[in-house]
Protein backbone atom coordinates (compact mmCIF):
# COMPACT_ATOMS: atom_id res chain seq x y z
CA UNK A 1 0.00 0.00 0.00
CA UNK A 2 1.63 3.42 -0.77
CA UNK A 3 -0.80 5.67 1.82
CA UNK A 4 0.82 7.54 4.81
CA UNK A 5 -1.81 8.65 7.22
CA UNK A 6 -0.80 11.83 9.37
CA UNK A 7 -2.17 12.07 12.76
CA UNK A 8 -2.04 14.62 14.99
CA UNK A 9 -2.61 13.07 18.51
CA UNK A 10 -1.72 9.97 19.67
CA UNK A 11 -4.82 9.34 21.35
CA UNK A 12 -6.45 10.16 17.58
CA UNK A 13 -3.92 7.51 16.00
CA UNK A 14 -4.43 4.45 18.60
CA UNK A 15 -7.89 3.11 17.24
CA UNK A 16 -6.31 3.64 13.53
CA UNK A 17 -3.19 1.29 14.69
CA UNK A 18 -5.45 -1.19 16.12
CA UNK A 19 -7.72 -1.22 13.38
CA UNK A 20 -4.80 -1.42 10.96
CA UNK A 21 -3.00 -4.02 13.09
CA UNK A 22 -0.20 -1.28 12.59
CA UNK A 23 3.23 -2.10 14.12
CA UNK A 24 5.63 0.53 15.51
CA UNK A 25 9.10 0.97 13.54
CA UNK A 26 9.99 4.28 15.23
CA UNK A 27 9.79 6.32 18.12
CA UNK A 28 12.32 9.58 17.63
CA UNK A 29 12.02 12.02 16.43
CA UNK A 30 8.36 11.19 15.54
CA UNK A 31 6.12 7.88 16.25
CA UNK A 32 6.05 6.29 13.39
CA UNK A 33 3.49 2.69 12.78
CA UNK A 34 3.40 0.46 9.36
CA UNK A 35 0.58 -1.58 8.36
CA UNK A 36 0.26 -4.28 5.90
CA UNK A 37 1.23 -3.16 2.02
CA UNK A 38 3.40 -0.43 3.73
CA UNK A 39 0.84 1.96 4.76
CA UNK A 40 2.32 3.89 7.51
CA UNK A 41 0.98 6.34 10.10
CA UNK A 42 2.96 9.39 11.27
CA UNK A 43 1.88 11.33 14.71
CA UNK A 44 2.47 14.80 13.76
CA UNK A 45 1.45 16.42 16.95
CA UNK A 46 -0.75 19.48 17.08
CA UNK A 47 -0.74 22.18 14.67
CA UNK A 48 0.04 23.70 11.70
CA UNK A 49 3.61 23.95 11.68
CA UNK A 50 4.15 20.04 13.39
CA UNK A 51 1.72 18.96 10.20
CA UNK A 52 4.23 20.42 7.43
CA UNK A 53 7.48 19.27 9.77
CA UNK A 54 5.55 15.62 9.90
CA UNK A 55 4.93 15.10 6.34
CA UNK A 56 8.37 16.28 5.54
CA UNK A 57 10.13 14.18 7.60
CA UNK A 58 8.20 11.26 5.97
CA UNK A 59 8.46 11.97 2.83
CA UNK A 60 12.21 12.26 2.86
CA UNK A 61 13.00 9.56 4.70
CA UNK A 62 10.63 7.21 1.94
CA UNK A 63 12.42 9.00 -0.72
CA UNK A 64 11.44 7.23 -4.06
CA UNK A 65 11.70 7.37 -7.49
CA UNK A 66 8.00 7.28 -7.93
CA UNK A 67 7.08 11.05 -6.78
CA UNK A 68 3.18 11.45 -7.29
CA UNK A 69 2.31 7.89 -6.35
CA UNK A 70 1.85 7.81 -2.80
CA UNK A 71 -1.54 8.84 -1.20
CA UNK A 72 -1.03 11.35 1.85
CA UNK A 73 -4.45 11.29 4.18
CA UNK A 74 -4.65 13.27 7.29
CA UNK A 75 -7.08 11.52 9.50
CA UNK A 76 -8.04 13.52 12.70
CA UNK A 77 -11.31 14.91 15.13
CA UNK A 78 -12.22 18.89 14.34
CA UNK A 79 -15.00 21.36 15.42
CA UNK A 80 -18.06 22.50 13.28
CA UNK A 81 -20.81 24.69 13.51
CA UNK A 82 -23.74 22.79 12.91
CA UNK A 83 -22.13 19.03 11.92
CA UNK A 84 -23.08 15.96 14.28
CA UNK A 85 -20.54 14.65 16.74
CA UNK A 86 -19.42 11.42 15.23
CA UNK A 87 -19.93 12.87 11.40
CA UNK A 88 -17.29 12.00 8.61
CA UNK A 89 -16.14 14.09 6.19
CA UNK A 90 -13.46 14.85 3.20
CA UNK A 91 -12.11 18.12 3.14
CA UNK A 92 -13.55 20.13 -0.07
CA UNK A 93 -11.32 22.97 0.40
CA UNK A 94 -8.85 23.89 3.35
CA UNK A 95 -8.29 27.15 4.63
CA UNK A 96 -5.60 28.59 7.23
CA UNK A 97 -6.80 31.32 8.95
CA UNK A 98 -3.60 33.20 9.55
CA UNK A 99 -2.26 33.72 6.18
CA UNK A 100 -5.51 33.34 3.97
CA UNK A 101 -3.66 30.09 2.00
CA UNK A 102 -6.04 27.83 0.71
CA UNK A 103 -5.99 24.55 -0.47
CA UNK A 104 -8.34 22.74 -2.63
CA UNK A 105 -8.17 18.94 -2.66
CA UNK A 106 -9.70 16.80 -5.37
CA UNK A 107 -12.89 15.20 -4.62
CA UNK A 108 -12.33 12.85 -7.61
CA UNK A 109 -12.51 9.90 -6.15
CA UNK A 110 -13.83 10.39 -2.40
CA UNK A 111 -16.78 8.18 -1.25
CA UNK A 112 -17.51 10.26 1.80
CA UNK A 113 -19.53 14.04 2.68
CA UNK A 114 -17.28 16.72 1.87
CA UNK A 115 -16.78 20.22 3.81
CA UNK A 116 -14.88 23.26 3.77
CA UNK A 117 -11.82 22.96 6.44
CA UNK A 118 -10.67 26.13 8.65
CA UNK A 119 -7.20 25.48 9.81
CA UNK A 120 -6.86 27.67 13.34
CA UNK A 121 -3.54 28.26 15.65
CA UNK A 122 -5.98 28.17 18.41
CA UNK A 123 -8.83 26.00 19.35
CA UNK A 124 -12.28 27.33 17.76
CA UNK A 125 -14.93 28.02 20.43
CA UNK A 126 -17.14 30.09 18.43
CA UNK A 127 -17.60 28.00 15.11
CA UNK A 128 -18.22 31.44 13.37
CA UNK A 129 -18.51 29.55 9.92
CA UNK A 130 -20.70 26.43 8.59
CA UNK A 131 -17.47 24.24 8.29
CA UNK A 132 -15.47 22.43 10.21
CA UNK A 133 -12.16 23.66 12.28
CA UNK A 134 -8.91 21.50 12.54
CA UNK A 135 -5.40 22.96 13.58
CA UNK A 136 -3.57 20.63 10.86
CA UNK A 137 -5.19 20.09 7.50
CA UNK A 138 -3.60 23.33 5.93
CA UNK A 139 -0.47 22.62 7.62
CA UNK A 140 -0.54 19.19 6.05
CA UNK A 141 -1.58 20.24 2.20
CA UNK A 142 1.13 22.66 2.43
CA UNK A 143 3.74 19.97 2.84
CA UNK A 144 2.02 17.03 0.99
CA UNK A 145 1.76 18.77 -2.50
CA UNK A 146 5.25 19.16 -2.78
CA UNK A 147 5.47 15.01 -2.77
CA UNK A 148 2.22 13.99 -4.54
CA UNK A 149 -0.46 14.81 -7.14
CA UNK A 150 -3.24 16.47 -5.88
CA UNK A 151 -5.49 13.61 -6.33
CA UNK A 152 -4.09 11.63 -3.89
CA UNK A 153 -4.12 14.41 -1.00
CA UNK A 154 -7.13 14.10 1.44
CA UNK A 155 -7.84 15.12 4.90
CA UNK A 156 -10.58 13.27 6.42
CA UNK A 157 -12.18 14.84 9.92
CA UNK A 158 -14.48 13.17 12.21
CA UNK A 159 -16.57 15.99 14.52
CA UNK A 160 -15.66 15.79 17.77
CA UNK A 161 -17.51 19.02 19.23
CA UNK A 162 -19.80 21.63 17.56
CA UNK A 163 -21.95 24.43 19.20
CA UNK A 164 -24.04 22.45 20.81
CA UNK A 165 -21.23 20.46 22.54
CA UNK A 166 -18.08 22.52 22.27
CA UNK A 167 -14.87 20.69 23.24
CA UNK A 168 -14.85 20.75 26.88
CA UNK A 169 -17.00 17.80 25.98
CA UNK A 170 -13.80 16.13 24.35
CA UNK A 171 -12.40 13.12 26.90
CA UNK A 172 -10.26 10.48 25.78
CA UNK A 173 -12.91 7.94 26.24
CA UNK A 174 -14.95 9.93 23.44
CA UNK A 175 -11.99 10.48 20.67
CA UNK A 176 -11.28 6.76 21.29
CA UNK A 177 -14.84 5.88 20.69
CA UNK A 178 -14.98 8.52 17.97
CA UNK A 179 -12.09 7.14 15.71
CA UNK A 180 -13.01 3.58 16.26
CA UNK A 181 -16.40 4.05 14.94
CA UNK A 182 -15.07 5.73 11.78
CA UNK A 183 -12.13 2.94 10.87
CA UNK A 184 -14.81 1.26 8.20
CA UNK A 185 -15.32 4.25 6.79
CA UNK A 186 -11.70 5.27 6.29
CA UNK A 187 -10.94 1.93 5.62
CA UNK A 188 -13.13 1.78 2.60
CA UNK A 189 -11.56 5.24 1.34
CA UNK A 190 -8.28 4.33 1.72
CA UNK A 191 -9.09 1.41 -0.37
CA UNK A 192 -10.61 3.12 -3.26
CA UNK A 193 -7.84 5.74 -3.06
CA UNK A 194 -5.15 2.60 -3.31
CA UNK A 195 -7.09 1.43 -6.37
CA UNK A 196 -6.26 4.64 -7.75
CA UNK A 197 -2.65 5.02 -7.07
CA UNK A 198 -1.98 1.06 -8.05
CA UNK A 199 -3.48 2.50 -11.68
CA UNK A 200 -1.50 5.08 -11.47
CA UNK A 201 1.64 2.96 -10.49
CA UNK A 202 1.69 1.31 -13.60
CA UNK A 203 1.42 4.59 -15.68
CA UNK A 204 4.65 5.92 -14.29
CA UNK A 205 6.18 2.28 -14.44
CA UNK A 206 5.31 1.31 -17.52
CA UNK A 207 8.11 0.24 -19.45
CA UNK A 208 10.27 0.45 -16.76
CA UNK A 209 11.02 -3.26 -16.72
CA UNK A 210 13.23 -2.22 -19.97
CA UNK A 211 15.26 -0.39 -18.16
CA UNK A 212 16.73 -3.86 -16.80
CA UNK A 213 17.74 -4.93 -20.14
CA UNK A 214 20.40 -2.07 -19.72
CA UNK A 215 21.94 -2.23 -16.31
CA UNK A 216 25.67 -2.70 -17.35
CA UNK A 217 25.80 1.30 -18.53
CA UNK A 218 26.13 3.95 -16.73
CA UNK A 219 23.51 6.75 -17.47
CA UNK A 220 23.19 10.70 -16.21
CA UNK A 221 19.71 11.21 -14.67
CA UNK A 222 18.70 12.83 -18.12
CA UNK A 223 20.18 9.71 -19.95
CA UNK A 224 18.08 7.68 -18.16
CA UNK A 225 14.61 9.78 -18.10
CA UNK A 226 16.18 9.45 -22.27
CA UNK A 227 16.10 5.51 -21.77
CA UNK A 228 12.95 5.26 -20.18
CA UNK A 229 10.86 7.06 -22.55
CA UNK A 230 12.33 5.13 -25.31
CA UNK A 231 11.45 1.84 -23.86
CA UNK A 232 8.14 3.16 -23.35
CA UNK A 233 7.34 3.99 -26.97
CA UNK A 234 8.85 0.75 -27.78
CA UNK A 235 6.65 -1.20 -25.89
CA UNK A 236 3.29 1.16 -26.90
CA UNK A 237 4.60 0.02 -30.41
CA UNK A 238 4.54 -3.36 -29.84
CA UNK A 239 8.69 -3.53 -30.07
CA UNK A 240 9.39 -4.55 -27.05
CA UNK A 241 11.24 -7.52 -28.24
CA UNK A 242 13.70 -5.24 -30.21
CA UNK A 243 14.94 -3.81 -26.80
CA UNK A 244 16.06 -7.38 -25.95
CA UNK A 245 18.29 -8.25 -29.39
CA UNK A 246 19.34 -4.37 -28.90
CA UNK A 247 20.38 -5.44 -24.79
CA UNK A 248 22.18 -8.18 -26.29
CA UNK A 249 24.84 -5.98 -28.28
CA UNK A 250 27.92 -5.12 -25.98
CA UNK A 251 27.46 -1.25 -26.01
CA UNK A 252 30.37 1.07 -25.85
CA UNK A 253 28.47 3.27 -23.84
CA UNK A 254 25.05 4.72 -22.80
CA UNK A 255 25.20 7.44 -25.58
CA UNK A 256 25.99 5.19 -28.14
CA UNK A 257 23.20 2.87 -26.95
CA UNK A 258 20.13 6.35 -26.94
CA UNK A 259 21.74 7.12 -30.37
CA UNK A 260 20.62 3.88 -31.53
CA UNK A 261 17.16 3.50 -29.95
CA UNK A 262 16.66 7.21 -31.10
CA UNK A 263 17.56 6.61 -34.91
CA UNK A 264 15.20 3.75 -34.27
CA UNK A 265 12.49 5.39 -33.40
CA UNK A 266 13.40 7.94 -36.07
CA UNK A 267 12.29 11.31 -34.21
CA UNK A 268 13.17 14.25 -36.73
CA UNK A 269 13.76 17.72 -35.61
CA UNK A 270 13.91 20.47 -38.87
CA UNK B 1 -21.86 13.99 -13.42
CA UNK B 2 -19.05 16.21 -11.79
CA UNK B 3 -17.18 14.98 -8.71
CA UNK B 4 -18.18 18.87 -7.72
CA UNK B 5 -18.71 22.57 -8.44
CA UNK B 6 -16.44 25.47 -7.67
CA UNK B 7 -18.34 28.24 -8.31
CA UNK B 8 -16.20 31.80 -7.89
CA UNK B 9 -17.97 34.05 -5.47
CA UNK B 10 -18.38 37.09 -7.56
CA UNK B 11 -20.78 35.38 -9.39
CA UNK B 12 -22.54 33.09 -6.64
CA UNK B 13 -25.82 34.83 -6.72
CA UNK B 14 -25.94 35.18 -10.49
CA UNK B 15 -29.53 33.66 -11.85
CA UNK B 16 -27.79 31.44 -14.34
CA UNK B 17 -25.14 30.13 -11.49
CA UNK B 18 -28.38 29.52 -9.54
CA UNK B 19 -30.16 27.98 -12.57
CA UNK B 20 -27.04 25.61 -13.34
CA UNK B 21 -26.47 25.02 -9.31
CA UNK B 22 -30.32 23.80 -8.71
CA UNK B 23 -30.19 20.75 -11.36
CA UNK B 24 -27.02 19.53 -8.87
CA UNK B 25 -28.25 19.39 -5.25
CA UNK B 26 -26.51 16.07 -4.68
CA UNK B 27 -22.88 17.71 -5.64
CA UNK B 28 -20.68 19.70 -3.51
CA UNK B 29 -20.38 23.26 -4.29
CA UNK B 30 -17.12 24.88 -3.19
CA UNK B 31 -16.58 28.69 -3.22
CA UNK B 32 -13.46 29.95 -4.51
CA UNK B 33 -12.13 33.42 -5.31
CA UNK B 34 -11.03 32.81 -9.12
CA UNK B 35 -11.40 29.84 -11.06
CA UNK B 36 -7.45 30.17 -11.51
CA UNK B 37 -7.24 28.50 -7.62
CA UNK B 38 -8.21 25.26 -9.11
CA UNK B 39 -7.86 25.06 -12.72
CA UNK B 40 -4.01 26.50 -12.77
CA UNK B 41 -2.81 24.62 -9.18
CA UNK B 42 0.04 22.84 -9.56
CA UNK B 43 0.91 19.37 -8.64
CA UNK B 44 -2.61 17.85 -10.55
CA UNK B 45 -2.81 15.26 -13.12
CA UNK B 46 -4.77 15.67 -16.13
CA UNK B 47 -5.52 11.47 -16.78
CA UNK B 48 -6.38 11.15 -13.01
CA UNK B 49 -9.16 14.30 -12.90
CA UNK B 50 -10.75 12.57 -16.76
CA UNK B 51 -12.13 9.65 -14.74
CA UNK B 52 -14.17 12.18 -12.73
CA UNK B 53 -14.40 15.55 -13.36
CA UNK B 54 -15.73 18.61 -11.42
CA UNK B 55 -17.45 21.65 -13.01
CA UNK B 56 -15.79 25.27 -12.22
CA UNK B 57 -18.35 28.14 -12.60
CA UNK B 58 -16.55 31.15 -13.90
CA UNK B 59 -16.04 34.61 -14.94
CA UNK B 60 -14.50 35.69 -17.98
CA UNK B 61 -11.94 38.96 -17.69
CA UNK B 62 -11.22 40.22 -21.23
CA UNK B 63 -10.19 38.73 -24.50
CA UNK B 64 -13.93 37.10 -25.20
CA UNK B 65 -12.91 36.69 -29.02
CA UNK B 66 -10.14 36.20 -30.04
CA UNK B 67 -8.73 35.99 -33.95
CA UNK B 68 -8.84 32.46 -35.36
CA UNK B 69 -5.57 30.49 -35.61
CA UNK B 70 -4.10 30.51 -39.49
CA UNK B 71 -5.97 28.44 -41.12
CA UNK B 72 -8.24 27.63 -39.11
CA UNK B 73 -11.45 27.79 -40.64
CA UNK B 74 -12.82 28.78 -44.18
CA UNK B 75 -11.73 31.46 -46.42
CA UNK B 76 -14.83 34.04 -45.99
CA UNK B 77 -13.47 37.12 -44.22
CA UNK B 78 -11.95 37.82 -40.90
CA UNK B 79 -12.51 35.10 -38.58
CA UNK B 80 -12.75 34.89 -34.61
CA UNK B 81 -13.20 32.02 -32.03
CA UNK B 82 -14.52 32.67 -28.83
CA UNK B 83 -14.99 29.70 -25.45
CA UNK B 84 -17.49 30.37 -23.03
CA UNK B 85 -15.91 26.72 -21.82
CA UNK B 86 -13.11 25.09 -20.84
CA UNK B 87 -11.99 21.36 -21.61
CA UNK B 88 -14.85 18.61 -23.07
CA UNK B 89 -17.23 15.63 -21.54
CA UNK B 90 -15.53 13.53 -24.12
CA UNK B 91 -11.96 11.67 -23.33
CA UNK B 92 -10.70 11.76 -27.17
CA UNK B 93 -7.24 10.43 -26.46
CA UNK B 94 -5.48 12.62 -29.63
CA UNK B 95 -7.70 15.77 -27.83
CA UNK B 96 -4.76 18.73 -27.92
CA UNK B 97 -6.63 20.14 -24.90
CA UNK B 98 -4.41 17.37 -22.98
CA UNK B 99 -1.92 19.05 -23.46
CA UNK B 100 -2.92 22.75 -23.39
CA UNK B 101 -4.57 22.41 -19.87
CA UNK B 102 -3.25 21.04 -16.33
CA UNK B 103 -6.63 20.45 -15.60
CA UNK B 104 -9.08 18.09 -16.62
CA UNK B 105 -12.25 20.14 -15.21
CA UNK B 106 -14.43 21.79 -16.61
CA UNK B 107 -14.52 25.29 -16.49
CA UNK B 108 -17.79 27.33 -17.69
CA UNK B 109 -18.05 30.73 -18.26
CA UNK B 110 -21.38 32.31 -17.30
CA UNK B 111 -21.20 35.81 -18.52
CA UNK B 112 -22.04 35.30 -21.58
CA UNK B 113 -23.83 39.22 -22.04
CA UNK B 114 -20.12 40.03 -22.35
CA UNK B 115 -19.20 37.51 -24.73
CA UNK B 116 -22.26 38.71 -26.56
CA UNK B 117 -21.55 42.19 -26.64
CA UNK B 118 -17.66 41.73 -28.01
CA UNK B 119 -19.31 39.54 -30.79
CA UNK B 120 -22.12 42.07 -31.47
CA UNK B 121 -18.89 44.98 -31.47
CA UNK B 122 -16.45 42.90 -33.65
CA UNK B 123 -19.68 42.30 -35.91
CA UNK B 124 -20.55 45.65 -36.24
CA UNK B 125 -17.22 47.02 -36.65
CA UNK B 126 -16.68 44.15 -39.65
CA UNK B 127 -16.45 45.97 -43.21
CA UNK B 128 -17.02 42.70 -44.84
CA UNK B 129 -19.00 39.56 -43.18
CA UNK B 130 -17.00 37.59 -40.29
CA UNK B 131 -16.73 34.22 -39.11
CA UNK B 132 -16.91 33.10 -35.20
CA UNK B 133 -16.50 29.56 -34.23
CA UNK B 134 -17.16 28.30 -31.14
CA UNK B 135 -15.89 24.63 -30.16
CA UNK B 136 -12.14 25.16 -29.78
CA UNK B 137 -11.47 24.70 -26.61
CA UNK B 138 -14.73 22.57 -25.58
CA UNK B 139 -17.20 20.80 -27.32
CA UNK B 140 -19.79 23.30 -28.26
CA UNK B 141 -22.94 21.21 -27.69
CA UNK B 142 -21.95 18.68 -25.45
CA UNK B 143 -22.95 20.42 -22.40
CA UNK B 144 -25.97 22.38 -23.39
CA UNK B 145 -28.37 21.11 -20.63
CA UNK B 146 -26.14 22.75 -18.45
CA UNK B 147 -24.83 25.43 -20.30
CA UNK B 148 -28.04 26.44 -22.31
CA UNK B 149 -25.23 28.18 -24.82
CA UNK B 150 -26.77 27.33 -28.07
CA UNK B 151 -29.62 28.69 -26.46
CA UNK B 152 -28.05 31.74 -25.86
CA UNK B 153 -26.06 32.76 -28.61
CA UNK B 154 -27.94 31.62 -31.76
CA UNK B 155 -30.36 34.90 -31.03
CA UNK B 156 -27.44 36.76 -30.62
CA UNK B 157 -26.53 35.82 -34.65
CA UNK B 158 -29.82 35.53 -35.72
CA UNK B 159 -29.59 39.88 -35.08
CA UNK B 160 -26.64 39.57 -37.00
CA UNK B 161 -27.68 37.92 -40.47
CA UNK B 162 -24.05 39.47 -42.00
CA UNK B 163 -21.87 37.32 -39.66
CA UNK B 164 -21.49 33.08 -39.64
CA UNK B 165 -21.15 31.08 -36.44
CA UNK B 166 -20.01 27.99 -36.74
CA UNK B 167 -20.62 25.32 -33.93
CA UNK B 168 -18.43 23.37 -34.10
CA UNK B 169 -19.09 19.70 -31.96
CA UNK B 170 -19.14 15.85 -31.83
CA UNK B 171 -22.30 15.94 -29.71
CA UNK B 172 -25.70 14.73 -30.77
CA UNK B 173 -27.42 17.12 -28.15
CA UNK B 174 -29.14 18.47 -30.91
CA UNK B 175 -32.71 19.36 -29.77
CA UNK B 176 -31.86 23.06 -28.45
CA UNK B 177 -31.52 23.43 -32.34
CA UNK B 178 -34.11 21.41 -34.17
CA UNK B 179 -37.26 22.84 -31.47
CA UNK B 180 -36.20 26.22 -32.74
CA UNK B 181 -36.41 27.55 -36.33
CA UNK B 182 -33.19 27.38 -38.18
CA UNK B 183 -31.18 30.59 -38.67
CA UNK B 184 -29.07 30.95 -42.08
CA UNK B 185 -25.88 32.29 -40.90
CA UNK B 186 -25.12 29.24 -38.47
CA UNK B 187 -23.40 26.10 -39.41
CA UNK B 188 -23.27 23.25 -37.38
CA UNK B 189 -19.79 21.37 -37.95
CA UNK B 190 -19.80 17.91 -37.00
CA UNK B 191 -16.50 16.24 -36.57
CA UNK B 192 -15.60 12.68 -37.37
CA UNK B 193 -12.57 9.98 -37.93
CA UNK B 194 -12.51 7.47 -39.45
CA UNK B 195 -14.29 4.17 -37.40
CA UNK B 196 -11.26 2.26 -36.75
CA UNK B 197 -9.68 5.88 -35.33
CA UNK B 198 -12.81 6.61 -33.72
CA UNK B 199 -12.91 2.76 -31.67
CA UNK B 200 -9.66 3.73 -30.78
CA UNK B 201 -9.60 7.32 -29.75
CA UNK B 202 -12.58 8.74 -29.05
CA UNK B 203 -13.97 7.76 -25.58
CA UNK B 204 -17.29 8.78 -24.53
CA UNK B 205 -18.62 10.36 -27.68
CA UNK B 206 -21.63 9.31 -29.85
CA UNK B 207 -20.97 6.58 -32.58
CA UNK B 208 -20.32 7.57 -36.04
CA UNK B 209 -23.95 6.51 -36.91
CA UNK B 210 -25.21 8.72 -34.50
CA UNK B 211 -23.95 11.85 -35.19
CA UNK B 212 -25.07 10.97 -38.40
CA UNK B 213 -28.48 10.73 -37.55
CA UNK B 214 -28.08 13.84 -35.60
CA UNK B 215 -26.66 15.45 -38.87
CA UNK B 216 -30.00 14.16 -40.90
CA UNK B 217 -32.08 15.53 -38.72
CA UNK B 218 -30.34 19.07 -38.11
CA UNK B 219 -30.81 19.72 -42.49
CA UNK B 220 -34.48 18.32 -42.00
CA UNK B 221 -34.94 21.42 -39.46
CA UNK B 222 -33.23 23.30 -42.10
CA UNK B 223 -30.03 23.77 -39.98
CA UNK B 224 -26.89 24.16 -42.16
CA UNK B 225 -24.31 21.48 -41.40
CA UNK B 226 -20.26 21.13 -42.52
CA UNK B 227 -18.20 18.10 -42.07
CA UNK B 228 -15.11 18.49 -40.68
CA UNK B 229 -12.73 15.51 -40.80
CA UNK B 230 -9.89 15.62 -37.98
CA UNK B 231 -7.30 14.61 -37.14
CA UNK B 232 -6.58 12.01 -39.88
CA UNK B 233 -4.42 10.09 -38.07
CA UNK B 234 -2.55 7.79 -40.42
CA UNK B 235 -3.12 3.96 -40.65
CA UNK B 236 -1.88 1.12 -43.35
CA UNK B 237 -6.05 1.30 -44.32
CA UNK B 238 -6.67 4.74 -43.47
CA UNK B 239 -7.52 4.93 -48.12
CA UNK B 240 -10.33 1.91 -47.17
CA UNK B 241 -11.32 3.17 -44.05
CA UNK B 242 -12.03 6.93 -44.79
CA UNK B 243 -13.45 5.67 -48.08
CA UNK B 244 -15.89 3.51 -46.26
CA UNK B 245 -17.00 6.53 -43.79
CA UNK B 246 -17.28 8.52 -46.79
CA UNK B 247 -19.55 6.43 -48.34
CA UNK B 248 -21.76 5.91 -45.24
CA UNK B 249 -22.21 10.02 -44.85
CA UNK B 250 -22.34 11.14 -48.18
CA UNK B 251 -25.13 8.67 -48.85
CA UNK B 252 -27.12 9.70 -45.64
CA UNK B 253 -26.92 13.39 -46.27
CA UNK B 254 -27.84 15.96 -49.07
CA UNK B 255 -24.69 16.33 -49.89
CA UNK B 256 -25.96 19.88 -52.33
CA UNK B 257 -26.80 21.17 -49.11
CA UNK B 258 -23.47 20.90 -46.85
CA UNK B 259 -21.73 24.09 -46.42
CA UNK B 260 -18.46 22.77 -46.01
CA UNK B 261 -16.11 19.97 -45.78
CA UNK B 262 -12.95 19.93 -44.21
CA UNK B 263 -9.50 17.37 -44.05
CA UNK B 264 -7.12 18.28 -40.75
CA UNK B 265 -4.24 16.64 -39.89
CA UNK B 266 -3.20 15.44 -36.31
CA UNK B 267 -0.94 18.07 -35.02
CA UNK B 268 -0.10 19.85 -32.48
CA UNK B 269 2.38 22.20 -30.80
CA UNK B 270 5.54 19.80 -29.28
CA UNK B 271 4.95 20.86 -25.40
CA UNK B 272 1.67 19.50 -25.57
CA UNK B 273 2.66 16.15 -27.06
CA UNK B 274 5.12 15.59 -24.70
CA UNK B 275 3.02 16.29 -21.91
CA UNK B 276 0.15 14.33 -23.09
CA UNK B 277 2.98 11.58 -23.59
CA UNK B 278 3.77 11.79 -20.04
CA UNK B 279 -0.29 11.34 -19.13
CA UNK B 280 -0.38 8.24 -21.74
CA UNK B 281 2.99 6.31 -21.76
CA UNK B 282 1.34 3.61 -22.87
CA UNK B 283 -0.51 5.30 -25.61
CA UNK B 284 0.85 4.04 -29.06
CA UNK B 285 -0.20 7.17 -31.19
CA UNK B 286 1.86 9.05 -28.68
CA UNK B 287 4.83 6.69 -29.40
CA UNK B 288 4.50 6.58 -33.29
CA UNK B 289 7.69 8.65 -34.80
CA UNK B 290 7.36 12.20 -35.06
CA UNK B 291 8.38 15.28 -37.33
CA UNK B 292 8.87 18.64 -35.70
CA UNK B 293 8.34 21.95 -37.91
CA UNK B 294 8.75 25.21 -36.35
CA UNK B 295 7.58 23.84 -33.15
CA UNK B 296 4.37 22.12 -34.37
CA UNK B 297 4.78 18.09 -34.26
CA UNK B 298 2.97 15.68 -37.08
CA UNK B 299 3.53 12.14 -37.24
CA UNK B 300 6.29 11.53 -39.64
CA UNK B 301 4.08 8.57 -41.19
CA UNK B 302 1.23 11.28 -42.51
CA UNK B 303 3.14 13.38 -44.86
CA UNK B 304 1.17 15.47 -47.46
CA UNK B 305 0.32 12.97 -49.64
CA UNK B 306 -2.02 11.41 -47.35
CA UNK B 307 -4.13 14.53 -47.09
CA UNK B 308 -3.60 14.46 -50.88
CA UNK B 309 -4.75 10.83 -51.47
CA UNK B 310 -8.15 11.55 -48.98
CA UNK B 311 -8.80 15.03 -51.35
CA UNK B 312 -8.68 13.33 -54.01
CA UNK B 313 -11.60 10.81 -52.20
CA UNK B 314 -13.34 13.29 -50.81
CA UNK B 315 -14.05 15.29 -54.08
CA UNK B 316 -15.59 12.61 -55.64
CA UNK B 317 -18.24 13.13 -53.48
CA UNK B 318 -18.26 16.59 -52.99
CA UNK B 319 -17.51 19.96 -55.25
CA UNK B 320 -14.58 21.52 -54.71
CA UNK B 321 -15.87 24.84 -53.62
CA UNK B 322 -17.25 23.14 -50.67
CA UNK B 323 -13.50 21.61 -49.44
CA UNK B 324 -11.11 23.22 -47.68
CA UNK B 325 -7.91 22.05 -46.18
CA UNK B 326 -7.49 22.87 -42.33
CA UNK B 327 -4.12 23.93 -41.83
Amino acid sequence: MSLNLVVAHRLEADPLVTYFKMTLIEKSPYTIYQGDGGIQLIVSGIGYDNAVSAVTFLAERQITSQKNSKGWINIGIAGHQTAGIGSIFTANKVVYQKTGEVYYPSLNFSSLASAELITVDQVELNYPNDCAYDMEGAGFFKSAVQYSTVEFIHSIKIISDNRLRSVEGITKKLINTLMSQSCADIEKFLKMIEIQIKEFGQVINFGEGYLNLFQELHFTTTQRSQLKRYCQRYNALGRGKELESISSVKWQSSKALLHELANNLKVKEQ
Amino acid sequence: MFSAIYIEEEIREWDRVKSILKRFPQISKISCERYGEVFNRNSQNFRLQKKSPALILAKKYGNFVLPSPKGYGFEEGESYYFSHMLNCLYDCRYCFLQGMFRSANYVLFVNYEEFASQIEEKIDNQKAPSVYYSGYDCDSLAMEPVSRFAEFFIPIFERKPEAILEIRTKSVQIRCLTERPAIPNCIVAMSFTSHKSARQFEHKVASIRKRIQALQKLQQSGWRIALRFEPIIYEKSFLEDYSDLFDEIFNSLDVGRIHSVSLGEFRMPKQFHKDIAKLYPEEELFAREIVIKDGIMSLEDSDSSVIEQLESLLLKYIQPQQYYRCA
